[in-house]
């Protein structure tokens, strides 16, 4: 007869490892065992990710040049209305390139979440840079003139970007050559809410949503003038006191394999 | 080969809920595991899942360890009183598991996630029942 052994003393020593476990590594004498565990991490899960990227890229390399062709159009005709009004203003000698090529740090995906697996559009990347690379949480992420996110945790080796289209991202934004003004904040799909635009304030379907600037003293955060989305549909009801829009993102997230982190939004190199 | 079937299925669902999808893969194979064969391995592998997972979530290490093992506690409790091995218990201890996981660390479509979670986790466990010969018959598991 087999007997029946109490699974208590096994419970309550594992339950002491989790919570030892816990409480070690948050003291510094973890660090060497954090980063030996982060950078095995990154090279497990950069390994796993680009399997999953080898067929894909075959499937869909025309909607990839295509919607790069899209983007890289939209960049340039966002760009030559922002130098229009530059050039009005009597700008500043300096002419630059935006965000600043040396304020950029090259990230690969590593990880992309999501409920099931290139159909659920993913809501936050892991990315293969982390605090020894100089990613900070509130720095923002970008593809060229795009924005994508913003970092949200940060490790040795590796780091969390929060998508724009996640239920935790806000942002205030405004819309190319208007006035308007809105908050920017994700709904958890492929969509945004522009939300907070007084009623006086115009806004078409098609309008380009740019970030308004969002900058801490240190310099991190995001920038003013990258590109969110498209206006995709305008709720305006004369009883409310703001009006809301629905925003696409340009950039198609499932397509990324890099990103670039920004690591300060105005350079003093 | 039960246990070489269970560490198999135990490390795709980690490899797969740290890198692809934010679905608890690692809660519903344990939960199942647990069902089955009620081993205390699976403290062990609840342990080392929770490490593996924070370091890839970017979460602090040892959460999901914690999370986990107040998790055994209720099951444990609850297991005092009644019967563990029916695709009901399966089912009802990974839907409200997953529930909390999800809500606890933030993750979206929790209500889906859990159903489908739920759902998968009792498919397993009735393929597997049929499959493998319960814990008092078998002498290596």
């Amino acid at each position: 007869m087999h007997k029946k052994t109490s699974k208590l003393p096994t419970y309550i020593l594992f339950l002491t490892c989790a919570v030892l476990t816990y409480f070690f590594f948050q003291t510094p004498l973890s660090q060497p065992a954090g980063e030996l565990l982060s950078s095995v991490g990154r090279k497990i899960s950069g390994f796993a990710y680009s399997l999953t990227r080898f067929n894909s890229s075959y499937d869909a390399s025309n909607i990839s040049r295509l919607t790069l062709e899209n983007i890289e159009l939209r960049r340039k005709l966002t760009r030559l209305e922002l130098l229009e009004r530059e050039n009005n203003a009597l700008r500043d000698q300096f002419e630059t390139q935006y965000p600043k090529s040396s304020n950029l740090t090259a990230s690969r995906i590593v990880g992309m979440k999501s409920f099931i697996p290139g159909v659920s559009r993913p809501s936050r990347f892991i990315l293969d840079r982390g605090s020894s690379d100089g990613v900070a949480i509130g720095q923002g992420v970008v593809f060229k003139d795009n924005l994508v996110g913003k970092i949200g945790a940060v490790e040795r080796n590796l780091s969390e970007a929060v998508l724009v289209t996640d239920q935790k991202f806000s942002l205030t934004a405004k819309i190319l050559n208007r006035s308007a003004i809105g908050l920017v904040k994700g709904q958890g799909s492929d969509e945004l809410m522009l939300d907070g635009v007084l009623l006086s304030e115009t806004v078409k379907k098609g309008d380009v949503v740019l970030s308004k600037g969002d900058e801490t003293l240190s310099g991190i955060g995001i920038p003013p003038d990258l590109t969110i989305g498209i206006v995709d549909s305008v709720e305006k009801k004369p009883s409310a006191l703001f009006q809301t829009a629905r925003v696409k993102p340009i950039v198609n997230f499932l397509l990324l394999d890099e990103v670039f982190v920004l690591r300060r939004v105005t350079s003093n190199e | 080969m039960n246990r070489l079937v269970f560490w198999g299925l135990f490390g795709c669902a980690a490899l797969a809920e740290s890198v692809f999808t934010t679905m608890p893969l690692v809660l519903t194979v344990l939960v199942v595991y647990y069902s089955l064969h009620s081993r205390e391995a699976v403290y062990f592998a609840s342990w080392a899942a929770g490490v593996f997972l924070d370091v890839f979530s970017i979460r602090a290490i040892g959460l999901t360890g914690i999370f986990f093992f107040v998790f055994w506690a209720v099951v444990l409790l609850y297991e005092r009183k009644f019967e563990i091995k029916t695709p009901q218990f399966v089912f009802l201890a990974i839907f409200f598991g997953c529930v909390l996981y999800l809500f606890s660390f933030g993750y979206e479509h929790v209500f889906a996630q859990s159903l489908v979670s739920g759902a998968l986790g009792t498919v397993l466990f009735i393929s597997l029942r049929s499959a493998w010969k319960p814990s008092g018959e078998h002498k290596n598991v």
